[in-house]
């Protein structure tokens, strides 16, 4: 009955194609303008990008389909680090510094959680403003120096590779990506925090109890905020104010682009993981093709401005009603 | 009739689906008050938003014409600048600035600058016009419920109106200040101003109002002089006067055991201090029948469903026994624990998550009850829904379409199927069939009934009469928040639920 041509919308329902088409077009512009871009050892630096962003991209995007945002990541990242370094430089054994570190992203995403989800304030202003104490925290401990001194087995963490190539933090991703991927779209928990994002009070009448959903997802991401905090502390030997700068935007950028709506309700780990990847080849491509990386801030922007009107124009293909 | 100020000619107001207006035409003459009276939907208000020029001259057909005039409302400012002053139910004030500031906003004396002087003298006159004992220069917060509503009424005054619509000004007022309220609407009168009023209260219509005009279904029933309307029967039956479709099915059933007891159930007034929406209520539902709540909108039926339920929890005090045992309910998640199903009354809002499908939403409150702990047994899923999608007769392409796309009689559905998925005990349903077309409706008493058979026990919130009477095997009735009465089986028709819900605090 239905004829089987292809609408626009149709196209536009494929949450994953805003970063898939873009990678694909993206991937060949660059290869074609310099094929050092297909070098092996090219390839796998974009993965081990990539893999840095997945970690937090993940939980980022279980908390954006319950409806929340957090622009606190980057700071929690830079905290994380240097709790985790300072604890053990200091003598403490490495899990335990890591427990630390885990509980500092812990404490951030419980405070982002008591701000939104009990104050009601809204949620890119307030974490905006946790984002702030936490990096006016990481300045104050470290008074604006690196913390070096981290031990081997602290730099193993981050610095292994397996095959000779690939970085170990890929595999971190690829296990990450994976147990996100079957949280989202096989596990009660999933489902729940999709409904939450579609419709609170809906889900709230239908026997979830919102609050703790918001709550676990913020610690959730304070957490992985926090555990990539000591892997770029392992990837550079030291923890730095600056691991992570930046970050919050073009993780969320990745996560919007990859098809998880800005109003929660919807949200695709494949998306994200393929977003992050988009981010990785661009700054990479930038470089390869040797254009000056002051342009970098400028394409990250436009990405966003995309990834939302991809997103606005989603929304209204499918709330007509 | 060169005395007449305002005339509204042959209005017809459309929605989807809906007449809301069918050729109105109502005149008011200068200095007079026109009571407006009719059910809740009846289309008071869709009238009164035509007035207010919130429908545009375009998006209705008929005229309005003021003095003589025919008027073209672009705009509310286009209403109001033509000298109609709209007071609303809702009291929309600055609770942080002064009683002078809300009067004169939008419009303050001077031209650049305010002129606080004038403004404060001119509130002054104002306060003391309504025995308010209160400095221009009060922060408004201060003043209590009834204070607020009379500033709301003033704010309309301050612009010299020439009429005066109230919608249902005397909620939040006590006996009191209902008197002073009449006092000035009757001095208002004297001096030539018009007025409109809008109200279920029929003491206060019967009070003040020259002529009184009934509306029903969209339609002017009648209008006669006060003098000439007999008695309240003779209103109430032009209010609710229309033919009972027969559409309603209901087997004759004997309840069993009790299995909800609400005790003492106050829930607080969600704008108004120091008021219950919810006054010291206690109700008992037994197994297999269908308890009806009716009352007029904002009676606090909802308020009821609500509290018990475990969405209100903020001020609620209750007792709940289930089977008679005591049982704390302090949010949905317990109260579906312990078996309680809950249809609210905004689909959109509240019934159904927008960007899930049938599936998906059908499970929503079973799947914690799904086997396995953690993990969706999506086969099991499937089954269950499937049951209640065919069960339900939803028309949807399939169980994976989005339950926004569908119809709001199918949409009904969906969120009847979810909670039949969960088998509750207790069935809580707030206004079953708004918007619903007479089809879907049938299906829908026709499920109630066979599911009252099957011993769920079923408390139903209607302000459709005929439904009401004819769906339930007992009706409660709320006014102003307090349970005005219980009607039996033999004691169950429209005019009866009428009295008690029009019934004095």
């Amino acid at each position: 009955m239905k004829n089987k041509k292809v609408s626009l919308n149709d196209v536009m329902k494929v949450k994953e194609l805003g970063a898939l088409l873009p990678l694909i077009i993206l991937v060949i512009v660059a290869s074609i303008v310099n094929p050092a871009f297909l070098n092996a050892n090219n390839l796998f630096d974009i993965l081990k990008t990539t893999s840095y962003t997945t970690i937090l991209a993940v939980p980022l995007t279980m908390l954006m389909a319950s409806g929340r945002m957090d622009m606190s990541i980057a700071a929690t990242t830079a905290l994380g680090g240097i709790i985790t370094a300072m604890a053990e430089t200091n003598g403490i054994p490495l899990p335990v510094s890591i427990l630390l570190g885990i509980l500092v992203g812990a404490a951030v995403g419980t405070c982002n959680a008591i701000l939104v989800d009990y104050f009601k304030l809204p949620g890119f202003i307030a974490t905006l403003a946790v984002s702030n104490i936490v990096d006016g925290i990481s300045s104050v401990v470290t008074n604006n120096n690196p913390i070096p001194g981290i031990s081997d087995s602290f730099k193993a963490i981050a610095q292994t590779r397996l095959a000779g190539q690939v970085t170990i933090t890929v595999i971190y991703a690829l296990i990450l990506a994976a147990i996100g991927f079957i949280v989202m779209n096989r596990m009660k928990i999933g489902r729940m925090i999709l409904a939450v994002g579609g419709n609170a009070e809906a889900a709230n009448l239908a026997g979830i109890n919102v609050k703790k959903i918001h709550t676990g997802l913020f610690i959730l991401v304070g957490i992985f905020a926090s555990l990539s905090g000591v892997l770029y502390c392992s990837r550079f030997s030291s923890a730095q104010l600056t691991a992570g700068a930046g970050t919050s935007l073009t993780i969320m950028s990745s996560v919007i682009i990859g098809g998880t709506a800005m109003r929660g309700g919807s949200g695709t780990i494949v998306g994200s993981v393929l977003g992050c990847m988009l981010f990785a080849v661009i700054t990479n491509a930038l470089v390869v093709m040797g254009i000056s990386t002051n342009w970098q801030n400028v394409v990250y922007g436009l990405i966003l401005v995309i990834a939302l009107l991809i997103d606005y124009f989603r929304q209204k293909s499918t709330s007509r009603a | 009739m060169n005395d007449v100020i305002l005339e509204m000619r042959h209005v017809t107001k459309k929605f989807p689906g809906v007449i809301a207006l069918n050729d109105v035409s109502i005149d008011l003459r200068k200095g007079e008050i026109l009571g407006i009276v009719g059910e809740n939907g009846a289309g008071k208000s869709t009238l009164m938003k035509v007035l207010s020029g919130t429908y545009t001259s375009r998006e209705y057909e008929g005229e309005v014409w003021l003095e003589g005039k025919k008027q073209v409302f672009n705009s509310v400012a286009d209403g109001r600048s033509t000298g109609i002053a709209m007071i609303y139910q809702e009291v929309n004030a600055f609770l942080d600035s002064s009683i002078a500031e809300n009067i004169y906003v939008g419009n303050q004396p001077g031209s650049m600058f305010v002129d606080y002087k004038k403004m404060y003298d001119d509130t002054k006159k104002l306060l003391d016009m309504v025995g308010i004992e209160a400095s221009p220069k009060t922060i408004v917060r201060k003043l209590n419920s009834g204070q607020l509503q009379m500033l709301a009424i003033l704010r309309g005054m301050a612009t010299n109106p020439k009429i005066l619509v109230l919608d249902e000004p005397t909620t939040a007022l006590t006996d009191k200040e209902v008197d002073v309220l009449m006092n000035f609407l009757t001095d208002l009168k004297k001096q030539g101003v018009s007025c409109i009023y809008i109200s279920h209260k029929m003491e206060e219509i019967y009070r003040i109002c020259d002529r009184i005009t009934v509306i029903r279904d969209g339609n002017v029933i009648e209008t006669r002089e006060t003098k000439d309307w007999n008695n309240n029967d003779e209103l109430i039956q032009a209010m609710i006067g229309r033919k009972i479709e027969n559409m309603y099915v209901k087997t004759p059933r004997k309840p069993g055991d009790v299995v909800l007891e609400v005790k003492d159930l106050v829930v607080p007034h969600p704008t108004i201090r120091n008021r219950n929406i919810v006054n010291h209520v206690s109700f008992k539902l037994r197994k297999g029948e269908i308890l009806g709540i009716g009352g007029l909108v904002g009676a606090g039926r909802s308020e009821i469903l609500e509290a018990v339920f475990g969405k209100l929890t903020e001020g609620v005090s209750k007792t709940v026994l289930i089977n008679g045992k005591e049982v704390s309910i302090n949010s949905p998640k317990t109260a579906i624990a312990h078996g309680i199903g809950f249809v609210t009354e905004e689909r959109k809002l509240t019934g159904f998550v927008d960007t899930m499908s049938i599936l998906h939403n059908t499970s929503l409150p079973s799947l914690p009850y799904l086997p396995k702990k953690l993990f969706i047994d999506k086969k099991a899923e499937k089954e269950q829904v499937m049951k209640q999608f065919t069960d339900m007769r939803v028309k949807a392409p399939s169980v994976n379409s989005m339950v926004i796309n569908l119809s709001g009689g199918n949409q009904q559905k969906v969120i009847l199927g979810k909670w039949l998925m969960k088998n509750p005990d207790i069935l809580f349903i707030d206004e079953p069939t708004k918007g619903i077309d007479v089809g879907t409706k049938a299906d829908f008493y026709k499920i109630l009934d066979d599911l009252a058979n099957s011993g769920m026990s079923i408390i139903m919130v209607s302000s459709d009469m005929p439904e009401l009477v004819s769906v339930s095997d007992r009706i409660l009735v709320m006014s102003n928040g307090n349970l005005t009465g219980e009607l039996s089986a033999d004691e169950m028709n429209q005019a009866n639920v009428m009295r008690l819900a029009i019934a004095g605090d």
